[in-house]
């Protein structure tokens, strides 16, 4: 097979391209990475919040997809293989770092269920839409579990459709429906406490420049 | 009589002895036995590192992944881990000056049919039976054995052997001591590599299939039907080729061997559908017909 | 509003949390503070992570190369700068190596081999077969091939003396297979010395080099150096 000229790469088709990289060719391969590599960044930079691990998690996606190549055979999309790789990778790497004591009982991500939303509803909090920005937002989104978290970045902030993400997760469409409604809940308590603690921030710094002595 | 009475005394005595004795040991030995479950969806990864013990893996019909295995002592700690559809399971040493066997942990892992693993072990065997899903082992001197398995095999091995039977999909195995030996294998992509092993292969050639097998010394011994189609290249530098296959000479105008010295056969049986290709530094390279 | 309308409100908002609004449940919001509130803090959590999702994000351009690096070691690209057909013995084995030592070690080797294949005749040829990330002359072979011999050496016997004492079946299949591949070395060297333009002995030399980095690399991962 001719080499391909560089300028070619952007003409191969992405299943052309999948062909060419399982019998090994070079060109074939940067042209799948150049086709997912935005998105898989993305959704890994947006789960770890950190550049240096959405780097190294990017590579390994990459590596682990390359390694396995020779058996795709297109029985799902390409992209949603890929994507059901990067995000085993960066949950492995989300849940060594928050390595929970097995027990005889243990369920599926008991973490999330312990402590998750309150039965309570918009309890006399302060309302969030002003209070909602996108630092707040991913410090929550960092605290979130990575069951949550994974489903509400797929979701809300890469734009995967439940059906998409059932097939990345391994889970019911109505369980990612589940995890994102409690993944929202969860965020939403997170965001009140920021505000709570900002208001409460503000009241002590306006008591201080006020004086203070009686 | 005294004496008497005293032998009874001190029979009871024993065999209370022994009955405490025993008891003991079958209270440490539940201690030291463990029993996971974890329930999964689709298709699950499974990871397991382990040093020295066997690991026995089995698909069964259940949506669950089953952990029992035996501890050799409390020199060892097993950590489990579920991570959605991941199950981890890995032996810690907890103390490493202790003897062989106190460091031991055996596990027998129930999975559903469909599945990955993803296998360390350094010793103590490693067996597999009827599982579907990609799968990868490391290993040092631990054997491997599997059995109706199917998916893309990767194998790495310094000094254990390995065997498949009736295997599918794709093998990439390489070692440095180990022998390899795959039997009525249905692979459409097989490559095989060792040092100072043999190789033995009895199957099919599929149509498009590839199939290289490599060794330094040692024996690579390839058997083949009638009906079988395949185009070889078998080369051994100091070692000898020993062909029973009616194959053409060079029907296909593969490339004339690059070396002067070796011993090489080249040519095409049937219509040449598959590509088999087996070359030796030292060893013998033999092509049978299968009775 | 009854805790129980507003229950059934959530309930429905977990069934369809991407709406829209079934008649019961925007009927009931209408008249609840609370699920309207709870309602407008979801509407608004969703729009920023939306926007958040609609910046575009750049990864840096040396992951590529690193990753084509990668690839390259492990055999999986073919037809680029690396020709040799014993490539492909790498394949698989150096993802799970602790990187920083296979560069060295595979480095050395190469570097060994290299100089095996071109001192016997000092070819440009074979200079021109080394991978193009060594950049090195052959002037004195002799002597660079024996002191990085020695290196590799050193650097094996720190491995080994790391290795966990209690495991001795390692342990001993390690160094019986460190044997096996240093007399394969021996073997494949005594062969391209008799044979020197023969391109196979070459090949399988270079192979032979290649197994015992692999074994470094495998011992390394099971010893006690790993991870610092």
């Amino acid at each position: 097979m001719a080499r391909t000229r560089p300028t070619e790469i952007r003409e191969l088709g992405e299943a052309e391209a999948i062909r060419r990289a399982q019998q090994g060719d070079a060109e074939a391969f940067e042209r799948l990475y150049r086709l997912h590599n935005r998105r898989v960044y993305a959704l890994c930079l947006r789960m770890l919040g950190n550049t240096a691990e959405a780097e190294d998690l990017t590579q390994e996606a990459f590596l682990q997809l390359f390694r396995k190549i020779g058996t795709f055979r297109g029985e799902s999309a390409f992209s949603t293989w890929l994507h059901r790789l990067a995000v085993n990778v960066v949950l492995m790497r989300l849940r060594k770092k928050t390595l929970a004591a097995t027990s005889l009982e243990e369920v599926t991500e008991p973490d999330e269920d312990v402590g998750g939303p309150r039965k309570d509803i918009g309890g006399p909090d302060l309302r969030l839409s002003g209070s909602v920005d996108r630092v707040n937002l991913e410090r929550a989104v960092e605290q979130l579990p990575p069951g949550y978290r994974s489903v509400f970045v797929l979701h809300d902030v890469q734009g995967y459709e439940h059906n998409e993400i059932a097939t990345i997760m391994n889970c019911s469409i109505g369980n990612s429906k589940s995890q994102l409604h409690k993944a929202r809940m969860r965020l939403r308590e997170l965001l009140q406490e920021f505000a709570r603690d900002r208001a409460r921030e503000e009241r002590q710094a306006a008591k201080g420049s006020s004086g203070g002595s009686h | 009589m005294k004496g008497r009475v005293g032998s009874v005394v001190c029979l009871r005595l024993s065999g209370t002895a022994l009955v405490a004795l025993f008891l003991a040991a079958s209270v440490h030995a539940q201690v030291r036995r463990f029993e996971r479950h974890f329930t999964v969806q689709g298709k699950p990864v499974v990871t397991v590192q382990n040093a020295t013990g066997r690991i026995q893996v089995r698909a069964w019909d259940k949506q669950e992944v089953m952990i029992v295995g035996q501890r050799g002592s409390t020199n060892v700690e097993v950590d489990t881990e579920q991570a959605g559809n991941r199950i981890e399971i890995a032996t810690r040493v907890i103390s490493d000056n202790a003897n062989p066997d106190a460091l031991r942990a055996d596990y027998d892992i129930s999975v559903p049919a469909e599945s990955e693993l993803q296998v360390r072990s350094d010793s103590g065997n490693v067996t597999v039976d009827s599982v579907h899903g990609d799968m990868s082992f490391d290993t040092v001197a631990a054997d491997l054995a599997l059995q109706d398995v199917e998916g893309y095999l990767v194998v790495k091995s310094i000094g254990g052997s390995t065997i498949c039977t009736r295997c599918s999909g794709r093998l990439d195995a390489t070692s440095i001591s180990g022998d390899f030996k795959l039997l009525q294998p249905t692979m459409d992509n097989v490559r095989v590599q060792t040092s100072s092993g043999n190789i033995f292969f009895d199957g099919s050639f599929m149509n498009r299939g590839i199939y290289v097998l490599k060794n330094y010394s040692g024996t690579i011994e390839v058997r083949f039907s009638s009906t079988d189609s395949f185009d070889v290249r078998a080369t051994s530098l100091y070692g000898n080729v020993i062909n029973q296959a009616p194959v053409v000479p060079d029907r296909h105008s593969m490339p004339a061997p690059r070396s002067g010295l070796a011993k090489s056969l080249f040519g095409t049986m049937n219509d040449g559908r598959a590509k088999v290709e087996l070359s030796s530094f030292s060893g013998t390279i033999k092509i049978s017909k299968r009775e | 509003m009854s805790p129980t309308q507003c229950a059934q409100f959530e309930r429905i908002l977990e069934e369809q949390p991407d709406g829209p609004l079934t008649v019961d449940a925007a009927a009931h919001m209408k008249g609840c503070a609370d699920c309207r509130l709870l309602w407008s803090d979801m509407e608004a959590i969703r729009t920023v992570a939306m926007e958040w999702g609609g910046q575009e994000v750049e990864p840096p351009e040396y992951l590529w190369s690193a990753l084509r690096r990668q690839l390259e070691s492990e055999g999986l690209i073919r037809g680029s700068i690396r020709e040799s057909s014993q490539g492909s013995w790498l394949s698989a084995w150096f993802g799970a190596a602790p990187r920083w030592a296979l560069a060295g070690a595979s480095i050395s080797l190469l570097l060994i081999a290299a100089m095996l294949a071109g001192y016997q005749k000092n070819e440009p040829n074979a200079a021109a077969q080394i991978p193009m990330r060594l950049s090195i002359s052959v002037a004195r072979p002799k002597l660079v091939a024996a002191d990085l011999g020695k290196a590799l050496d050193g650097d094996l016997k720190q491995v080994f003396d790391s290795l966990p004492e209690g495991n001795t079946v390692l342990t001993s299949s390690l160094r019986e297979n460190l044997g096996i591949v240093d007399n394969l070395i021996a073997v494949c060297e005594q062969s391209v010395r008799e044979q020197p333009d023969d391109p196979m002995a070459r090949d399988y030399l270079y192979g032979a080099y290649e197994q015992k980095a692999v074994l470094l690399a495998t011992a390394m991962d099971r010893s006690a150096l790993e991870g610092r």
